[in-house]
């Protein structure tokens, strides 16, 4: 019985997940229906939807990864408490 | 003389003893019928006072051992004119069975509605044990029942969805559904019970909606309809780990 209990609230969901549109490739989809019947005939109605799009790593190959020997400091990354070696003495 | 009386008593103690072993049977039989009594007259004041339920369900990623499902049910009434009936005790299997039968012609329900009943006759069966190895067959039975009254809230109410899904590469990656219902409910008939042959109970229920709709007075959602659940209730669960014991 809980098989078919658990087949059951699938069937809901699924009913429920093809109401809601632009559903994300990779992502988190929340949502909340109420659920009546009349009639016989169950109607879902989809209340609130929260949908979070997971953003995808763009790699070209490790283009995008700067060469740590000829990496010039950021503007303001010696400010945030690195020294520079005093070379003059 | 006092042989022969002695003799007679002795006989007469014999076939007592041996025809006769509800005798010794103690309190037990008193005690199941008692507990057949309260459970007849709950389920009447369920059905004529009406009841609360509160529901709730939930299963990850469709998985059957992950199901929880939780109902809780509530009444309390101070109802007059109960009758109970039909008393009837096994001593084999200590269960014993007894009819609670109520005629009102005016109520307030569990709502605080007035509710003509017009001389109606209500009845329910309730029943009974002693001791617990024997309350199987009787807890799924009530099981069965509450079940059978979280669909009637379920279609009578309607019920809350929500639903967690995580997708990647637009396939599944977890997911949770969950139900939640509250509601109360009253005029449930039971129009059938028992219990498979694996000790599985069942219960029949009905819901007239436009019975209920003349009895308050005013119009009901889904009029013309009558709501018809099976509850069903086990005796055993089968997703029930043993306990591990740690060894120290």
């Amino acid at each position: 019985m809980v098989d078919e209990r658990i087949q059951e609230m699938d069937d809901l969901n699924k009913q429920m997940v093809k109401q809601i549109s632009g559903l994300p490739r990779d992502g988190k989809v929340d949502a909340k229906a109420k659920v009546s019947s009349e009639s016989g005939k169950i109607n879902i109605e989809v209340y609130q939807v929260k949908s979070v799009t997971k953003e995808a790593n763009l790699d070209f190959g490790g283009g995008n990864k700067k060469p740590e020997n000829c990496a010039a400091p950021e503007p303001g990354e010696l400010k945030k408490g690195k020294t520079v070696p005093d070379v003059s003495k | 003389m006092i042989s022969r009386c002695f003799k007679t008593f002795l006989v007469l103690f014999v076939c007592v003893t041996l025809f006769a072993p509800g005798v010794w049977a103690g309190n037990k039989k008193m005690m199941a019928i008692m507990a057949a009594k309260n459970d007849a007259m709950r389920g009447l004041t369920e059905q004529v006072y009406g009841l609360k339920v509160r529901s709730s369900e939930e299963v990850k990623n469709m998985a059957a051992d992950s199901y929880v499902g939780k109902t809780d049910s509530k009444t309390s009434a101070t109802l007059s004119g109960i009758k109970i009936s039909d008393v009837v005790y096994d001593p084999q299997k200590d269960i014993a069975k007894a009819t609670a039968t109520m005629t009102a012609n005016e109520i307030v329900n569990i709502d605080g509605a007035n509710v003509a009943l017009n001389g109606k006759v209500f009845k329910h069966v309730g029943f009974g044990t002693s001791s617990p190895e024997n309350a199987g067959p009787l807890k799924a039975l009530r099981a069965a029942q509450i079940d059978a009254y979280k669909q009637l809230a379920q279609q009578v109410a309607g019920f809350t969805l929500e639903s967690q899904t995580t997708i990647e590469n637009y396939m599944l990656k977890s997911d949770l559904i969950q139900t939640k219902v509250q509601a109360s409910l009253a005029m449930a008939e039971i129009t059938n019970y028992g219990w498979d042959q694996g000790g599985d109970a069942f219960v029949k229920m009905v819901l007239n909606v436009d019975a209920v709709s003349a009895m308050l007075g005013e119009a009901v959602v889904g009029a013309g309809e009558v709501i018809e659940v099976e509850g069903q209730g086990a005796q055993e669960d089968d997703f029930k780990k043993p306990k591990t014991v740690k060894k120290r």
